[in-house]
C-alpha cells in the first residue's frame, strides 16, 4: 500500500558511519565509530545509560553534529549538507521517541499531518495519506482524539505514523517502548516487525529491554563509553557468542528475566 | 437614573472598552512577536543569539519599569506625533499599547517557556523549519497560557484605562475623576468603581472559560 521510494545512491548501505567522533567539555561521548547498516536491517543499540546511544542516534540525523568521521544516509554526507539540504534529508528519516513527542493540540490526524506539512505535501493528498497511515498503524476510529485521551501504546502508534509520513528509508526508535506497558509493548514491537518486512524499512533502535533485542534485532551493537565494543549477529548473540563481558551480562540478565516470567519457549524463541 | 446621566455612563463606559480592547490587540500583535523572540533567543532555544535576547529583554524591562502615570505625560509629545491630538479616548490608546506591549510580552514569553524543548527539538530533528515550527509547535501549545495571559492584560488595562483620565482621555476614569472627584459627587464615584468591577469581572470569566475550552486536550 505504501510505496517506498528508491534510492538515489545504488549502494546497499543505507548507513554508514566512519570514524566518527564526538567529544563534549573535551572528552569523548563517542569515539571513532565505525559500523554500517544494510537496506532492509533491523539494528539493536544497547549499552548503559551514558554509554553514548542517544547521541549516536542524533548524530545519525544530524541533529548533532560530529567532530570528526562521516556519517553516510543513502550515500550523502551529512556534514557537507547545507542546512536546507539536511532539512530534507531527515525527512527520509523517521523518529519515533521514548515520551512520544505529539502536539497535545492536536488531533491524531493533525499530529500526523504535522509531518505531512513539514514536507510540503499539499492539503488535499495530505487528508489521503493520513487515511493511509492511519490504517497502517491501526488506529482507525481514533483520528479525531487527542493525544490525552489515547494510551500509551495508540500514543507510540500515532508517533510511528507520523514518522513514516515521508515514506522513510530509515527508522531511528530511542526507547521507543520503554514508556509503555509490556502488553503495548508487544503491540508495538509487532507494529515495527511489519514496517521492516513490508515497506522495506531499516530500523536503528536504541533499547535497554533485551525483549525488543529478542524480538526484532538482526544485530546487536554494544556500545561502551562512546566505544562499540560488540557487533555481534542476532543469532550469534542468541547462541551466547558474545565475546564483550557488557553483552554477557545483558544476554544473563535476558535468560535471568525469562525464568523469573517464566514465559515457556522464551529462551529458545531465538531471535 | 436619569436619561442624561445613563447616556453618559453608556458613553464612557463604551469610551473605556474601546481603550482597553484596542490597546490590546496592539499590545498583541507587537508583543506575542516580541515574546516569541524573547523565547528563542534564550541559550539552548531555537534561535540562540543571546545578544539579541538581551537587548530587547533590557527595552522591555525599562518599559515596565515606568510607571504608568508618568509614561502617560512622557509619551504626549509622541501621542501627538502619531494621533495628531493629546487628548481623547483615542490619544489615550498610545500610552495603554505602549504599557500593554512589554507586560504582555513578558507574560506570554512564560507560556511560550513552557512548550517542552524536547517537543520542538523533535519537530526541529523531524525537518522542520525554525518558522514552521513557531507557527505549529511553539504557539498553538502554548495557546491555553497565552489566552490565561491576554485576560491579564485586559484586566491591567482596565485598571490603567481609568488612570488614563488623567490626561483628558475619555470613559469611565475620566468621569470619575470629573464627577466624582471634582464635584464631589460620590454616588457618581460609586458608579464607576461597579461598573469597571463588573468590566473586570467579565473579562475574568470569559478568559477564564476560553483558556479552560483550550486546555481541555491538555494533560
Amino acid at each position: 500500500m505504501i510505496m517506498q521510494n528508491t534510492s538515489p545512491a545504488e549502494t546497499n548501505e543505507t548507513l554508514k558511519i566512519e570514524g566518527l567522533s564526538k567529544a563534549f567539555d573535551g572528552r569523548y561521548a563517542l569515539e571513532n565509530i565505525s559500523f554500517s547498516v544494510r537496506r532492509g536491517e533491523i539494528v539493536g543499540l544497547i549499552g548503559r545509560s551514558g554509554a553514548g546511544k542517544t547521541t549516536l542516534l542524533r548524530c545519525l540525523n544530524g541533529a548533532d553534529s560530529v567532530d570528526s568521521g562521516r556519517v553516510l544516509v543513502e550515500g550523502r554526507n551529512l556534514s557537507t549538507l547545507k542546512e536546507r539540504e539536511l532539512l530534507v534529508l531527515r525527512q527520509r528519516i523517521g523518529l519515533v521517541f521514548q515520551g512520544f513527542n505529539l502536539l497535545q493540540s492536536r488531533t491524531v490526524s493533525g499530529n500526523i499531518s504535522l509531518a505531512l506539512e513539514i514536507l510540503g505535501v499539499p492539503r488535499k493528498e495530505r487528508l489521503h495519506r493520513i487515511q493511509q497511515l492511519i490504517h497502517l498503524v491501526g488506529l482507525e476510529g481514533h483520528e479525531a482524539k487527542y493525544p490525552s485521551q489515547l494510551s500509551g501504546g495508540q500514543k507510540q502508534r500515532v508517533g510511528i505514523a507520523r514518522a513514516l509520513a515521508g515514506h522513510p528509508a530509515i527508522l531511528l526508535c530511542d526507547e521507543a517502548t520503554s514508556a509503555l506497558d509490556p502488553e503495548a509493548t508487544t503491540s508495538i514491537l509487532t507494529l515495527l516487525e511489519t514496517i521492516n518486512t513490508e515497506l522495506g524499512v531499516t530500523i536503528v533502535l536504541i533499547t535497554h529491554e533485551m525483549d525488543v533485542i529478542r524480538r526484532l534485532a538482526h544485530r546487536v551493537l554494544v556500545l561502551d563509553q562512546g566505544r562499540i565494543v560488540e557487533d555481534i549477529s542476532g543469532e550469534a548473540l542468541s547462541r551466547g557468542e558474545a565475546e564483550h563481558s557488557l553483552t554477557q551480562s545483558f544476554i544473563s540478565r535476558l535468560s535471568n528475566n525469562a525464568e523469573d516470567m517464566e514465559v515457556a519457549g522464551y529462551a529458545s524463541s531465538g531471535f | 437614573m436619569h436619561r442624561q446621566v445613563f447616556d453618559l455612563f453608556f458613553k464612557a463606559t463604551l469610551a473605556t472598552l474601546e481603550m482597553v480592547f484596542a490597546s490590546a490587540a496592539i499590545a498583541v500583535f507587537f508583543g506575542l512577536p516580541l515574546a516569541i523572540l524573547l523565547t528563542v533567543t534564550r541559550p539552548g532555544g531555537l534561535w540562540p543569539v543571546r545578544p539579541i535576547g538581551r537587548m530587547l529583554g533590557i527595552a522591555v524591562d525599562l518599559t515596565r519599569a515606568v510607571p504608568f502615570i508618568i509614561l502617560l505625560v512622557v509619551l504626549i509629545p509622541f501621542t501627538r506625533f502619531v494621533m495628531g491630538t493629546a487628548l481623547g479616548t483615542a490619544a489615550a490608546i498610545v500610552p495603554l499599547s505602549i504599557t500593554a506591549i512589554p507586560y504582555f510580552a513578558r507574560i506570554a514569553e512564560v507560556s511560550l517557556k513552557e512548550v517542552s524543548p524536547e517537543l520542538i527539538d523533535a519537530v526541529r530533528a523531524m525537518g522542520a523549519t525554525r518558522a514552521k515550527v513557531v507557527r505549529s509547535v511553539l504557539v498553538p501549545e502554548a495557546l491555553p497560557g497565552l489566552v490565561s495571559g491576554l485576560t491579564v492584560t485586559l484586566v491591567t488595562l482596565i485598571g490603567a484605562s481609568a488612570m488614563a483620565g488623567v490626561v483628558g482621555a475619555g470613559g469611565l476614569g475620566d468621569l470619575a475623576i470629573r464627577y466624582g472627584y471634582q464635584r464631589f459627587n460620590t454616588a457618581m464615584m460609586l458608579w464607576v468603581v461597579s461598573i469597571l468591577v463588573v468590566l473586570t469581572i467579565l473579562v475574568q470569566l470569559g478568559g477564564n472559560w476560553i483558556s479552560a475550552r483550550l486546555r481541555k486536550n491538555f494533560i
